[in-house]
């Protein structure tokens, strides 16, 4: 911690100088040449599958080898959305309560903490690792780690609910699942979530806090007219990157419930539909497209209202 | 405030937050200890107790029944290639984009942040492994965890080059050196912290992908730690002793090394957060 470039400027674009100057040096020619094989894998990796994606929508590709590719135009979106099909209208609903959610929880959390671990004293940083520690351990070992403490029956977790005579299935219910998948997925974000709000406050001077203990502010003045106004950027950088990862992520659904029991939120759906039986690869496509569209629908408006409530320093 | 009364409001602050980050993230992982150390029979009757007697057969078994040895060798294979090279490909883009050497370099940078922007691209990736041959093959599964280090690396690298004096590249010219001579030997020590934090963010991501492995792997002796975990998972899911020892085993050594790269992780996210 402590780091305090701001990542804007690491990621600014160069000045703008006096181009042929560039051209003209003996490392331009080797340079563009070496340029060459990262440009590719970027093209072949990256930015063709991300297209292509939109491509796929549109045909009828499925897993089965063999089988001739034709063209459906927007046939998936139209069986998507119908009731036969099925499964897009639900999942999309599973999808907002979890995005909601988890966005919402996980960010008045992470605030909390930050507020608790601001300050430099002893063990501070053990805790600031602490929740940050499943970022490391990844989804397999996350996900297996709540498994065994909600283990049905014999678990952790089911013995002390027994102490209350009550039993849960837990990621085996059609009620609990949900909610317990969107506790692990804040479980394992909100260690992120905290560090952006601690790197933003470690930024606001003293002086300002000092200024209005002068006139007179308790804690909670301080917080909301020097500390809530002065991170309102991690504010928005946070909200944002929780909406927009909780809307696409699937990772950890998978590992945890595999979609059943009402948690098939759309990214579960795309990868059942693609990869899971026969494999309908252009209605999974599809279904990235809708994830697109809808990760547009949400992120922008959010980031234009978060924006415009922001305070300049 | 006096420094006393200060003091014991950290003090405060930080119980309150021990009260809650402890039992939510220090004790799971305890607790995995724990029934890593009973025997089943002792897990089967009480799950809540501390082991008694101490089993440590459980690691044996997990280590040799969960092939776990494999795995991780595939894993340190894939991490460190596709790591090393999407780091050293990064480099020569950015380079000359930072300098303004290549024609069109605004153009190139701005396909690299595209890239954050576009869909899930899952399902292509999956057909084009397969029309390419890198289905199924260790090589291919590399190329195709290229992504991460590549866009965020030329992101990264591109500000962090253009704060390096270009006077550097005219007088290393003027002495004769070599173009890759001059990015490998004047260039690279120059960037230490740049290419350590693009780094350990591929490697991280790399190392703990599970969607990966699932879809563009189909044999067993080519899983990475992830997916061979949850295959150890599927098969022996109620036998949890031996499980939690499997979980210990492929956690400890993130646990270690998390120490060290915990602030280059917090770096390379909060860049990430740019992405938006």
């Amino acid at each position: 911690m402590g780091q305090t470039e701001t990542p804007a400027r690491w990621l600014q674009t160069p000045r703008r100088r006096p181009a042929a100057r560039g051209w003209r040096s003996s490392y331009a020619r080797p340079g563009a040449a070496a340029m060459s094989p990262g440009i590719i894998a970027y093209l072949l990796f990256s930015l063709v599958p991300a297209l292509g994606t939109f491509v796929i929508s549109m045909t009828n590709y499925s897993g089965i080898p063999g089988l001739p590719v034709r063209f459906v135009g927007l046939g998936n979106f139209a069986s998507m959305v119908s009731s036969a099909a099925g499964g897009f209208l639900p999942s999309l609903e599973i999808t907002m309560t979890f995005a909601v959610s988890v966005t919402l929880v996980q960010n008045v959390a992470a605030l909390g903490l930050a507020v608790l671990l601001r300050n430099r004293f002893p063990l501070v940083g053990l805790m600031r690792a602490l929740i940050f520690l499943p970022a490391a351990l990844g989804v397999t070992i996350n996900g297996i780690l709540w498994l065994l403490i909600f283990t049905p029956n014999q678990g952790p977790a089911a013995s002390v609910l027994a102490v209350f005579h009550r039993s849960s299935a837990f990621f085996g219910s059609p009620s609990a699942a949900l909610p317990l998948v969107i506790f692990v997925q804040i479980w394992a974000n909100v260690g992120f979530t905290t560090l952006i709000y601690l790197a933003s406050m470690d930024n606001i001077p003293e002086d300002y806090y000092d200024a209005a203990r002068l006139d007179g502010a308790g804690r909670w003045h301080l917080f909301r007219g020097v500390t809530y106004p002065l991170i309102s950027t991690a504010m928005t950088v946070s909200i944002l990157l929780a909406a927009v990862g909780s809307m696409n992520v699937y990772d950890i659904i998978y590992v945890l419930t595999g979609g059943v029991n009402n948690t098939m939120t759309l990214g579960m759906y795309m990868f059942n539909t693609s990869f899971v039986g026969s494999g309908d690869l252009g209605l999974g496509a599809a279904v990235s497209v809708m994830m697109f569209v809808l990760t547009l629908v949400v992120a922008l408006p959010l980031q234009w209202i978060l924006r415009r409530r922001e305070v300049s320093v | 405030m006096s420094r006393r009364l200060r003091a014991r409001e950290q003090a405060w602050k930080l119980a309150l937050a021990a009260v809650i980050i402890v039992p939510l993230f220090a004790v799971p992982l305890l607790y995995l200890l724990d029934v890593s150390l009973e025997s089943a029979s002792q897990f089967l009757t009480d799950p809540l107790s501390f082991p008694h007697p101490v089993v440590l057969g459980n690691y044996p078994s997990a280590w040799a029944q969960g092939n776990l040895g494999q795995y991780f060798l595939n894993s340190v294979i894939y991490t460190v290639s596709a790591t090393f090279l999407s780091v050293l490909f990064a480099v020569f883009v950015a380079f000359p984009i930072a300098r303004r050497y290549a024609r069109g370099g605004s153009l190139i940078y701005a396909l690299f942040l595209a890239g954050f922007f576009l869909p899930v691209s899952i399902i292509p990736l999956f057909i084009e492994a397969q029309k390419l041959g890198l289905y199924n093959t260790q090589w291919g599964y590399v190329l195709l965890h290229l992504q991460t280090g590549l866009t965020l690396g030329v992101l990264f690298f591109v500000g962090y080059f253009s704060n390096i004096p270009r006077d550097l590249d005219e007088s290393a010219q003027l002495d004769g050196c070599g173009y890759l001579q001059y990015v490998i030997r004047i260039l690279l020590p120059l960037s230490g912290p740049a290419l350590v934090t693009v780094s350990i963010y591929s490697a991280v991501a790399t190392w703990n992908d599970l969607i990966g492995p699932i879809v563009f792997l189909a044999s067993e002796k080519y899983f990475p730690l992830t997916r061979g975990l949850f295959t150890f998972y599927g098969q022996y899911e109620s036998e949890w002793t031996l499980l939690a020892a499997g979980v210990f085993i492929v956690a400890l050594p993130l646990v270690l090394t998390f120490g060290v790269i915990q602030r280059y992780l917090v770096r390379g996210a909060t860049a990430g957060a740019v992405k938006l």
